[in-house]
């Protein structure tokens, strides 16, 4: 696998590898919206802001090994500014139909395994919940990346991920 | 050691996929540096150096409208979506209609990118 150096590099070039950088990423920037619980309308708008503002720093990325803390930041402070926002508008009518697209909920429930797990995930506090998944989707972020991203101390990221994993494993033998 | 309910997790949501929107790719030339001083004008003007001269853009709603400082070639107006070459017309002066979101204007001739920026 080529080093997010060289990805970058061939990127800045223009050439293929933007889309290799989408293809390893964009699961990883997919999830840090929807674990804000955010629409898929709303994930939708802060997954390209996301992208559009790393073709715009681009040239100017000092380090491209740590390119994934910095889509987990950037897509964060996106996912912050629009539950802020959706939080002072009022909507305008009220009578308008709740979108057809699908809820984070919709799309994971298969089996009962998965709805268990589901159920699970959702009783634990959102600080458990972000954590679980962006380490689930990018195991190779560092501690250090993940506390900046998720404004953590360093030294509470493997012990508060630690606690939330005995925490979800409970909550699942419970619901057994 | 990787714990296997993080697997779990990551297969929870493996049929939660991102959409496929147009996100924007890098053109591959130099980014024009923006002039960095008070523009008259409306302030939905853009200004950037290009060579020994400028180029100034407006946008009025979907309506992009430029000129270029002594280029006579033609401009490409990006979108995600598409790349449309646009020939300036007798007085220097290109039109392109847009759409909003992501949109960059390249000068081919000068390796010259305006960047990403969203109409």
């Amino acid at each position: 696998m080529n080093s997010n150096t060289e990805v970058v590099q061939s990127a800045r070039a223009g050439t293929t590898g933007w889309d290799a950088l989408v293809e390893r990423y964009s699961r990883l920037v997919w999830s840090v919206p929807r674990s804000f619980r955010l629409s898929h309308a709303d994930a939708a708008d802060v997954y390209q802001c996301t992208w559009l503002c790393l073709a715009e720093h681009l040239t100017r990325l000092r380090d491209p090994e740590a390119l994934a803390g910095w889509l987990l930041r950037t897509a964060t402070r996106q996912s912050i500014a629009v539950l802020r926002s959706r939080g002072r508008e009022v909507p305008v009518d009220r009578w308008e139909p709740e979108s057809a697209l699908p809820t984070p909920e919709d799309v994971v429930l298969g089996d009962d395994r998965a709805h268990r797990l589901w159920t699970a995930l959702v009783t634990l506090n959102e600080r458990c919940q972000r954590l679980l998944r962006i380490a689930a989707h990018s195991p190779e972020l560092s501690y250090a990346q993940v506390a900046d991203a998720l404004g953590m101390k360093l030294g509470s990221v493997g012990p508060t991920r630690t606690r939330c994993l005995t925490a979800l494993r409970r909550k699942l033998a419970v619901a057994r | 050691m990787r714990d296997p309910l993080l697997d779990e997790i990551a297969a929870l949501f493996g049929a939660d996929v991102p959409p496929a929107v147009g996100a924007p790719v890098p053109t591959g030339l130099a980014p024009m540096a923006v002039v960095d001083e008070p523009v008259r004008g409306p302030s939905r003007q853009l200004v950037f150096h290009v060579g020994t001269g400028r180029m100034y853009l407006q946008l009025d709603g979907p309506r992009l409208t430029g000129v270029l400082d002594g280029v006579t070639g033609t401009v490409e107006v990006r979108s995600p979506e598409a790349v449309r070459a646009v020939a300036p017309d007798a007085e220097g002066w290109f039109r392109a209609e847009v759409v909003p979101g992501p949109v960059c204007v390249c000068v081919p001739e000068l390796g010259l990118t305006t960047d990403w920026f969203v109409a």
